[in-house]
């Protein structure tokens, strides 16, 4: 598994959109239909000219795309350093609509897409902090369990939950 | 859970069960066991039908035109 940006310019954006369309067609589901509250957003991200600092990110193996998500670096009021803000999760259809998928299989998508994350925030994206946005009641259950189980690891300094973010600082 | 207790000169550690590991390796096994805690806490059900990283949207929009 790779986590790698998915431009327009790269070409991966138009690879994932296609084989993603491909898979809702196979389920018989439209695709207009999928993750209309994220896709629309990271569409046009994925298309304007790209930055260090910002983009769509997505985990790919050799020939499917599992997930991909929104990143964004930048310096924020209350941080010394930067903040890379991770919005957007989005699981690939076959995640949806396939009856074969088992939760080893959410959680090799979900760890590769957060390890992928931090990777980023290390390297590419430079930010001493780590914050991944939610927005339903199952992500805020799942963050809350995150939040709790990655505490007791002590592999980061802090770990903590406000609002809808979940916070790490590195 | 990932247990180490002995830094080694390089930076890695050594587990409980004698197997060094990088930072990146211990971080990332972290991660792993705490996505996985956490989505057996949510549950198969939950994760597939309701809305969960993109996911189940579909089938709230259902639900409300049915409604």
């Amino acid at each position: 598994m790779e986590f790698i940006r998915v431009s327009v310019q790269n070409g991966h954006w138009d690879s994932l959109l296609n084989q993603w369309e491909e898979s809702c067609t196979e389920f018989d589901e439209p695709f207009s239909d999928y993750a209309t509250g994220s896709l629309p957003i990271l569409r046009p991200l994925a298309e304007k000219d790209q930055v260090n600092s910002s983009g769509v990110f997505a985990l790919k193996d050799d020939s499917r795309y599992h997930g991909i998500c929104q990143l964004n670096s930048a310096h924020l009021k209350g941080y010394t350093g930067k903040v890379l803000r991770v919005r957007h999760i989005v699981h690939a259809p076959r995640y949806d609509f396939s009856v074969d998928v088992e939760l080893d299989d959410y959680a090799t998508l979900l760890s590769g897409i957060f390890k992928g994350v931090i990777d980023v925030s290390n390297e590419e994206m430079h930010s001493p902090d780590v914050k991944f946005h939610f927005t339903s009641p199952a992500e805020r259950q799942f963050f809350t369990e995150f939040n709790t189980a990655l505490k007791g690891h002590k592999v980061f300094d802090k770990v903590d939950m406000a609002g809808s973010w979940l916070y790490i600082k590195k | 859970m990932v247990v180490y207790k002995e830094m080694n000169w390089d930076n890695s550690v050594r587990s409980d069960i004698g197997i060094k590991m990088t930072h990146k390796q211990i971080v990332d096994a972290a991660i792993e066991a705490s996505v996985r805690i956490a989505l057996e806490s949510v549950g198969l059900d939950v994760i597939k039908y309701e809305p969960f990283f993109g996911m189940g949207e579909r089938s709230q929009v259902e639900l409300k035109q049915a409604a």
